[in-house]
């Protein structure tokens, strides 16, 4: 009996701490998102928190819906398991008055086209995206390249053994997807 | 003609195809082809005034057209009764095909832009680099006259530096050779010795420069008759005959 009356006590007590906690963790790891800029890894904070890591996901991903609903000016991405804080692109006008960042400019339809064929057909060759839009594609996917969207993956096996083009995790970020899994479907399209 | 203006508004002959097949209402899988063929040949006709990078795949494409509507006019083999052979015998499967899977690709591109333009203005802030900064030591007991008398010292020397740069460089200009100068060289140095050899020409030479100009010479002197060179190994030194 009062073996249980113990862990009763016990476990009321953890209920409550961890809501405690979990309000702090969401704080801390606000505050590393912040200092770092960069992109973290939830390994990285898991580490740093001495957390599981699925609980980390699970408390990031409460963290971007916190953000949404309360309409916070800077918002939370999410690609291929890493985290990183970024301002909300409605209010670039704003920002821009202060900062003067580069605009940046958008892909043409080629590249379009061409990381549309990288994206679902990876790795690739680029003869097959060559065959696929009937041009050339060498200076697109050279622009590709240095925009860091796209990069090499391997070789085939093959005469000549062609380079194997794939996407990147700039490729995620920059289309606001959390991963490859989440590339619109193709069912979907009608011809 | 108008064409002229829009078809480099085309990424590639796929892309006017669809143009055409949508602008004309056909079915992609019942393409008429010597209708198709026909705009085609409209629209690419003055191609050859443009200055378009694809303009080669144009081209191909309208090769291809025609082989295809030529295949189409040729009389069926009549052995393959067939229904689902003759569909595969069908001369225009293969363009249907790839027509259909550029337009596959064109729609997807159609989805990502969007997708772009959400992330496109939004902002990242770059790693901030914390220095854990130690007080400077260095610093502690220079006063502003220090600092004025050091940037003076600097100044100076750098005048003194530049000048002396000038000078190097109008002796440099005095240096320069020509080939007809080292022509002149060896014609005078075969004429006095009869036979040499390459490595002796070049002997006082004072930098690469000067040896290309001599070989640069020498290569002349051969065409002009004047000497004939042999050389005993791969890579050995020339030797050079007066003719």
């Amino acid at each position: 009996m009062d073996n249980d009356l113990q862990t009763y006590k016990q476990i009321s007590m953890a209920d409550d701490g961890k809501e405690f906690d979990i309000k702090k963790i969401k704080s801390i790891i606000e505050g590393l998102l912040f200092a770092s800029g960069e992109p973290l890894s939830i390994e990285d904070i898991s580490d740093i928190l001495q957390i599981e890591k699925f609980e980390v996901k699970k408390i990031l991903d409460e963290m971007i819906v916190d953000f949404d609903r309360e309409l916070r000016g800077i918002q939370i991405i999410c690609f291929n398991d890493k985290y990183q804080m970024g301002t909300r692109p409605e209010h670039i006008e704003y920002i821009r008055k202060l900062l003067n960042p580069q605009s940046k400019q958008s892909l043409s339809r080629a590249a379009l086209e061409t990381i549309a064929i990288i994206a679902y057909k990876q790795p690739v060759t680029r003869q097959s995206i060559d065959s696929i839009r009937g041009v050339k594609s060498d200076r697109v996917i050279r622009n590709l390249i240095e925009k860091r969207l796209v990069t090499d993956v391997g070789r085939l096996d093959a005469p000549g053994k062609p380079i194997l083009l794939g996407t990147t995790e700039e490729f995620l970020k920059y289309f606001g997807l959390k991963d490859l899994s989440e590339l619109p479907k193709v069912e979907d399209l009608e011809i | 003609m108008d064409y002229q203006v829009r078809i480099s508004n085309f990424e590639g002959p796929f892309d006017l195809l669809f143009h055409l097949i949508e602008k004309s209402e056909m079915n992609i899988y019942d393409i008429p082809i010597a209708e198709i063929t026909n705009q085609y040949l409209e629209y690419i006709y003055d191609i050859g005034n443009l200055d378009l990078d694809n303009a080669s795949e144009f081209i191909v494409m309208a090769a291809t057209l025609l082989e295809i509507k030529s295949k189409m006019l040729l009389p069926k083999d009549p052995s393959s009764k067939d229904e689902a052979s003759s569909d595969l015998d069908d001369p225009r499967a293969e363009l249907v095909q790839k027509l259909i899977e550029y337009k596959k690709y064109k729609d997807i591109s159609m989805i990502l832009k969007p997708m772009e333009e959400k992330r496109i203005n939004v902002v990242y802030k770059n790693a901030e680099i914390i220095d854990d900064v130690k007080e400077d030591k260095l610093l502690l007991n220079i006063t502003l006259e220090d600092i004025k008398e050091a940037f003076n010292e600097i100044a100076k020397r750098r005048a003194e530096e530049k000048s002396i740069n000038e000078g190097l460089e109008q002796e440099l200009m005095q240096e320069e050779f020509t080939v007809d100068d080292k022509i002149d060289d060896i014609r005078e140095f075969v004429r006095c010795n009869k036979n040499t050899v390459f490595s002796e020409l070049i002997t006082g030479s004072k930098n690469k420069f000067e040896i290309i100009i001599t070989f640069l010479a020498m290569l002349e002197l051969i065409r002009l008759r004047e000497i004939t060179v042999y050389q005993n190994s791969i890579y050995g030194d020339i030797i050079i005959n007066q003719c």
